[in-house]
């Protein structure tokens, strides 16, 4: 039992990671990959907080937004009005490098290679989630919280300006309106929910290293909206779902542990050619991702 | 006597020993039609450049509605009242045309987040008045059966017309015309005519540049002839044909 509950929790911090990249790269066309360095400043600052000053979760998490916004939104905004399309994407691979190479070697902050142990569960009022079902809620709380959001949010002017931001800057700037705010919203949006699952994996898991936080998992992001589509919210939980459940429906296939792991990402890749080449929206998607 | 909408006072542009545009002086007044013709490279289009600040000028000013906006960036002007429509069309392609006109609408409380929850009666009631001033551009331009499709999805002609469109809604008041003529049929081309027409009639300015001498004298009140970065003769149409 406590098996699936630990996949539904791993889904559902997947499921919020892919939509709020879905608003970034799907709606607002900024091709990207240092999600996982937006997750990872989420969660070790979230962590930092809890286990060095002893905020409780919900203040710790409300301080790592503001400081993630800050300095992440801040800086990938800048990037964003000076590069456009694949420059973009390669100064977003070399922020997720940078993001590795801090929380690696500034040991005196982030323990390195040795990781934060004893991240303490979260609280709210009395109510602790210490057993994986509380924790499962909890998620449950936030990967809905999250879905209701992006919903609502598809629908307002505000979304409809990104989407022109996505389709023409120029043109946008003709008719009086500012690119780089539309793009510092949608980047800070994401940031913002990015730092929500880095929160719940931190405190979940109970310890993080810098290896949770590498430009594969940003690529592995990118791969399930690219799979699932982009553009709405059934394209990222599709592509959510395939990539969290697919690892452990092969853990079903009597296949020799020597040649699991390679199997697997070898369906991984196939599951991505076939898209890309049969169905470049992928699944479900409204639009086809830019670079 | 009616005070000029836009004066251009000396305005010279140079690109590596080249000169692009070559002091070139004239004035605009409201509610009229200008054109400019010349050939490739005669720095028409670099005029436009210049004027919807796009490049940076070298010397000379630029006075829109009494102001100079000679360091003003694309979008100040733009929220001043000057739009400009590009030879190749522009326009959001995976947005539908009805979308493509809100868009370019002035909702300013919907560009903030927290005024979803603060403002939120504002937001709907511009919100309304945006699509009623949307649906009435789109019968104007017989565009009303195309307002649910991707703005890809339209014909060349079609795409201008949505361009056009979305610099109304975005209320210009002079309106820069690269090329509105080109590349488009003889039926989308009559349709445009007489839209400016309409346009000109309410009062909207414009600027146009076009090969077509024959739309140009059409049209236009004044004509200018761009030649090597110079304004070299004027016209007045009503005077002279082609």
């Amino acid at each position: 039992m406590n098996y699936i509950i630990h996949i539904l929790i791993i889904l559902q911090i997947y499921i919020i990671l892919a939509l709020s990249l879905n608003l970034k790269t799907g709606y607002t066309g900024l091709l990207s990959l240092c999600q996982a360095a937006f997750y990872g400043t989420g969660a070790y600052i979230t962590t930092l907080l809890m286990v060095d000053k002893g905020l409780s979760f919900f203040a710790a998490l409300f301080l790592a937004i503001l400081i993630n916004i800050f300095l992440n939104a801040a800086l990938t905004t800048w990037l964003a009005g000076r590069l456009r399309n694949l420059y973009f994407t390669l100064a977003t691979i070399a922020l997720q490098i940078v993001f590795f190479g801090v929380v690696y070697n500034w040991q005196t902050l982030t323990r390195g290679p040795f990781g934060i142990p004893g991240i303490p569960k979260p609280e709210f009022e009395g109510l602790a989630f210490n057993t994986p079902l509380q924790f499962f809620f909890l998620t449950l709380f936030f990967s809905s919280v999250t879905i209701v959001f992006f919903y609502w949010f598809a629908k307002t002017p505000l979304c409809k300006l990104l989407e022109c931001t996505r389709d023409d800057e120029v043109w946008l700037t003709v008719l009086g309106k500012r690119p780089a705010y539309y793009k510092f919203v949608s980047i800070s949006i994401t940031v913002f929910f990015a730092t929500v699952a880095g929160a719940l994996y931190a405190t979940y898991i109970s310890y993080i290293d810098p290896t949770s936080f590498t430009l594969d998992e940003s690529i592995l992001v990118l791969t399930i909206i690219l799979v699932g589509g982009t553009g709405n919210i059934i394209g990222p939980v599709t592509g959510a779902l395939i990539y969290v459940l697919l690892p452990e429906v092969l853990r079903f296939v009597n296949m020799p542990d020597s040649i699991a792991a390679n199997a697997r990402m070898i369906i991984y890749a196939l599951i991505l050619v076939l898209i890309v080449r049969f169905k470049p929206n992928g699944l479900f998607g409204k639009f086809e991702i830019r670079g | 006597m009616m005070e000029a909408i836009l004066n251009i006072q000396n305005l010279y542009k140079h690109y590596e020993g080249i000169v692009a545009v070559d002091n070139v002086n004239f004035s605009i007044l409201p509610g009229t039609i200008t054109g400019i013709f010349g050939d490739n490279g005669a720095g028409k289009t670099t005029l436009f450049n210049l004027i919807s600040g796009f490049e940076k000028i070298d010397k000379g000013y630029i006075i829109f509605k009494g102001e100079d906006i000679t360091k003003k960036n694309v979008i100040h002007r733009a929220n001043r009242g000057m739009g400009r429509l590009f030879q190749i069309p522009r326009f959001f392609g995976d947005v539908t045309v009805l979308d493509n006109l809100l868009a370019a609408g002035n909702n300013p409380e919907a560009k903030y987040l927290h005024n979803y929850l603060l403002k939120h009666s504002a937001i709907k009631k511009n919100k309304i008045a945006d699509i009623g001033k949307a649906k009435n551009i789109l019968e104007q331009f017989h565009l009303t059966d195309k307002a649910g499709l991707k703005a890809y999805e339209l014909s060349v002609g079609e795409k201008k017309l949505l361009s056009l469109g979305s610099l109304l809604m975005n209320e210009a008041e002079l309106l820069l015309l690269d090329e509105p003529f080109a590349g488009i049929n003889e039926v989308a081309a009559q349709q445009i005519n007489c839209i400016l027409a309409s346009l000109k009639k309410s009062g909207t300015t414009f600027l146009m540049i076009e090969h077509d001498k024959a739309k140009l004298f059409e049209l236009a009140d004044c004509i200018y002839e761009m030649k090597q970065g110079k304004l070299l003769n004027t016209t007045n149409t009503h005077h002279a044909n082609p």
